[in-house]
């Protein structure tokens, strides 16, 4: 494994043990292997795939099948309808959830949510990895410590100094521009960037300063700049790593709750799908025809980026286990 | 959701992501100033940005043209703006383009002084144009809050135009301090006409002459940073935004909240009252119980299940597929989680049909239903099942890479010695994976202490459920005790950062030893 990866990667290990070694690896584990422990497995993971399934096959059941009879019967009495998702997407009757709203939302939040801290862990990361300057290293450990502020830390003051300062300032953008509504996304996407940065910088300094010195002291005697080498260089080298914080993140504030509860509206302006669909079970815990379908519209982009980019999405998620 | 929510929304967006883009642009341009490069000598230089830029603004008018009547949300005002945009950017691009060429041979001073004498004059354009606006149809978008905002930000803003114009001929020892000195009086004037106006009572003037002044002395203090001959200053330029962020959303409130957990909730100084609460009141107490019976069961038995389901799985066919169905709850999250596992409890009275699978399998072994999340302590551990559940996941894929790196030959040679698959496990696999094991299970325990989603999504921390990270927000943002939410706060920080910093040691030895 190259110096640089900052976790262990399960996706890359077994690819680097030698033909022979595995063989004879495979030999020695044929001889381990019981029938007991390949059941066991099996049940476990029957175990965690059951209630994902379950709650999947319901959400395609009639209303009052769901209501009335368990999931399982579904196999003595199939019955399929996309009903459920129209009602709780599309329908604009009061009573429906109108997810399709949250769900644009959640849309609007994650991707600047991500996309900021991004841009300035990268631009901080470069600075702290390749510039010397008189306190750099006391400034990166700061930044290092931070990690361990838990968000509740920050809460309730940040919320007081975002009624006290952006509130105004948002009121004021609207009345020029009153196409856009006074409840907005950005005291979100402020709060999301700053719980995102410390660790965002933290690996991605950690990444961007494995680079080989060689490399940008030959493009600096080129005649390059800081910000020729930091687009040419810097950037296309630390790709997967950005890549794989950029997932990390995008999946932390799309599956946010806290943040959205404290700083978001409550409203369909803002709020997101994480926050309507715990406001429904709250209120409408019993309503399983619309909760089941709810939540897989909200757990449908995580599924689709973990299928798709796993290995950038075990990468990222292990780094960032020690998120605050 | 009508189509103009929609449009407002996506403007929104654009909107935040357009400034953002133009401070990270503007910051990079401090980084490398143009007089440092040699000027290229075609006049093709800088010619495709400008064209896909003139494209693009032509674009924007073009499609509100087009859209206008074709859709609801393109009202009027909307698609007169657009086009009002369109034609002043293109405007802007050209004339820019021009005057470059034209300026190719002249001194940077000369340059320089030109370029900000002609946007001096494109700002005084604009707001005599808004001024009038209200008797122009086409200028029907202009609101009079904007009318208001231009000329508060835009005379200033002449105003150090010019003076930075002036100051281009000055010696090179003065010019830096000189230019500082115009954007930060630009930044004063624009608070004192600000103030002037509001003394009038013309009209309220609103937070845009704060806010202009703050960006002018940002500028002028960026300008001044960067102007700095030194290599390494202007990378300053690069943390200021992080290290502003961070300072305010941070490390302020991080400080801030230690001392709101000694008030009480108007505000006064109540010494340790909130520690007394929390530690003597029966539902307080209740809070403190559970999260130490999720820290000690979570980290446990997730560890447990996914180490023993890794080695299981180590090398059997379709390992792959074993591992993504057991890691994909990691990837979802937690309200969906919880709503799943809510799904798996749902009660029905005994008389009827089950609908959850739990209570189901319950009446086929006999027993009764339960309502699974009311009776206490049993809801306690079934909220527990949700997140060991998503943890598992976790530990078995970080476990399992660990088991991969365990040299075959200890394995080989112990089992030469005659040790048993039990034995080779606890005596050469376990010792193998120590630091990684160390890892998952601090990792776990950080967060099953900061577990809030799931008790909010399935009980909301009714049935004495609750833990620390739920009280904290039910304190200070529900009941309306800040003082109390701040302390559980305090305690959360005090409980994680232990494990947080051992956890970050040994994740550091770990990269050493690799």
């Amino acid at each position: 494994m190259s110096s640089v990866a900052f976790t262990p990667d399960p996706e890359v290990t077994p690819d680097e043990v030698a033909p022979a070694v595995r063989t004879r690896a495979d030999r020695v584990k044929r001889r381990l292997t019981s029938p007991w422990a390949t059941i066991a497995a099996l049940v476990i993971a029957v175990v965690w795939t059951i209630p994902t399934f379950g709650l999947l096959l319901s959400s395609f059941r009639p209303a009052d099948q769901i209501q009335t009879t368990g999931w399982w019967t579904f196999f003595s009495d199939p019955q399929l309808t996309l009903a459920n998702y129209s009602e709780v997407l599309f329908s604009s009757s009061a009573s429906s959830p109108q997810l399709g709203e949250y769900f644009v939302n959640s849309l609007a939040i994650a991707i600047p949510g991500t996309l900021i801290p991004l841009v300035l862990a990268c631009l901080a990361a470069y600075a702290f990895a390749w510039v010397k300057f008189k306190g750099s290293s006391t400034l990166f450990v700061i930044v290092f410590a931070l990690q361990i502020v838990p968000l509740q830390m920050a809460l309730i003051p940040l919320l007081q100094l975002f009624v006290t300062f952006l509130q105004p300032f948002q009121t004021a953008l609207h009345e020029a521009v009153p196409f856009i509504s006074e409840r907005q996304y950005l005291p979100v996407w402020i709060a999301h960037a700053i719980f995102g940065l410390p660790l965002a910088i933290f690996l991605l300094h950690n990444f961007i300063s494995a680079i080989p010195a060689d490399v940008i002291e030959a493009a600096r005697v080129d005649g390059a700049g800081h910000g020729q080498i930091f687009f040419r260089i810097i950037l296309p080298l630390a790709m997967p790593a950005i890549a794989s914080f950029a997932i990390f993140q995008f999946l932390w504030v799309w599956n946010d709750l806290l943040v959205a509860l404290v700083f978001s509206t409550g409203t369909p302006d803002t709020a997101p799908l994480t926050q309507r669909l715990a406001e429904l079970a709250g209120s409408r815990g019993e309503n399983w025809e619309r909760l089941t379908a709810g939540a897989f519209v909200s757990l449908i982009i995580p599924l689709i980026v973990f299928f798709s980019l796993q290995r950038y999405f075990v990468r990222g998620l292990l780094a960032g286990s020690a998120k605050g | 959701m009508t189509s103009m929510d929609l449009v407002g929304k996506l403007l929104q967006v654009l909107v935040g992501l357009v400034a953002f883009g133009a401070v990270v642009a503007l910051l990079l341009a401090f980084l490398d100033r143009p007089e440092d490069k040699p000027r290229a000598a075609s006049w093709r230089s800088g010619l495709r940005p400008r064209i896909i830029l003139v494209a693009a603004f032509a674009l924007l008018a073009l499609l509100a043209r087009l859209l206008y009547g074709l859709v609801p949300w393109m009202t009027q005002a909307l698609t007169n703006a657009a086009i009002a945009v369109g034609v002043a950017g293109i405007a802007i691009v050209v004339l820019q383009w021009l005057l470059d060429r034209l300026l190719q041979p002249a001194s940077p001073a000369v340059r320089s002084a030109v370029l900000r004498g002609v946007g001096a004059a494109i700002v005084v354009a604009i707001v005599l144009v808004a001024q009038s606006a209200e008797r122009i149809p086409a200028l029907d978008w202009v609101t009079p809050a904007l009318v208001l905002a231009a000329a508060i930000v835009g005379w200033p803003l002449v105003g150090a135009l010019v003076a930075t114009a002036a100051i281009a001929f000055l010696p090179d020892r003065i010019r830096r301090s000189a230019r500082l000195l115009a954007w930060l009086l630009a930044a004063v004037a624009v608070v004192v006409v600000a103030l002037v106006l509001e003394a009038g009572q013309e009209q309220p003037v609103g937070v845009w002459p704060w806010a202009a002044a703050a960006a002018l002395s940002i500028i002028g203090l960026l300008g001044y940073l960067a102007d700095r001959d030194d290599d390494s200053k202007p990378m300053l330029v690069f943390l200021l935004p992080s290290a502003l962020l961070l300072t305010i959303g941070l490390v302020y409130p991080a400080i801030r909240t230690t001392l709101l957990a000694f008030t009480d909730k108007t505000g006064a100084f109540n010494g340790l009252d909130n520690f007394i609460w929390m530690f003597t009141q029966p539902e307080a107490l209740v809070t403190l119980a559970n999260t130490v019976v999720w820290v000690i069961l979570v980290p446990l038995l997730s560890t447990a299940i996914g180490l023993a389901y890794a080695v299981f799985i180590d090398k059997s066919r379709g390992e792959r597929v074993y591992k993504m169905l057991v890691f994909m709850p990691m990837a979802i999250s937690m309200v969906g989680a919880s709503i799943i596992w809510r799904f798996m409890y749902a009660y029905r009275g005994p008389e009827q049909e089950q609908i959850g699978l739990v209570n189901q399998i319950l009446v086929w072994f006999g027993g009764e239903p339960q309502q699974i999340l009311q009776n206490s302590p049993w809801n306690t551990l079934a909220l527990i099942v949700v997140m060991i559940w998503i943890q598992t996941g976790f530990a078995m894929v970080v476990l399992s890479a660990a088991i991969k790196g365990v040299p075959t030959e200890q394995l080989e040679a112990a089992e030469i010695d005659g040790a048993n698959p039990w034995q080779r496990f606890a005596n050469v696999t376990v010792p193998g994976i120590r630091t990684s094991l160390v890892v998952v299970v601090t990792t776990i325990s950080i967060a099953t202490l900061k577990v809030f989603d799931i008790v909010r999504t399935m009980t909301a921390g009714n049935f004495n459920t609750s833990v620390v990270a739920n009280e904290m927000y039910t304190q200070a943002f529900r009941s309306g005790e800040p003082g109390r939410g701040a302390a559980l706060a305090l305690i959360l920080f005090i409980m994680v950062m232990p494990i947080v910093i051992y956890n970050i040691r040994v994740l550091n030895q770990q990269k050493a030893i690799r």
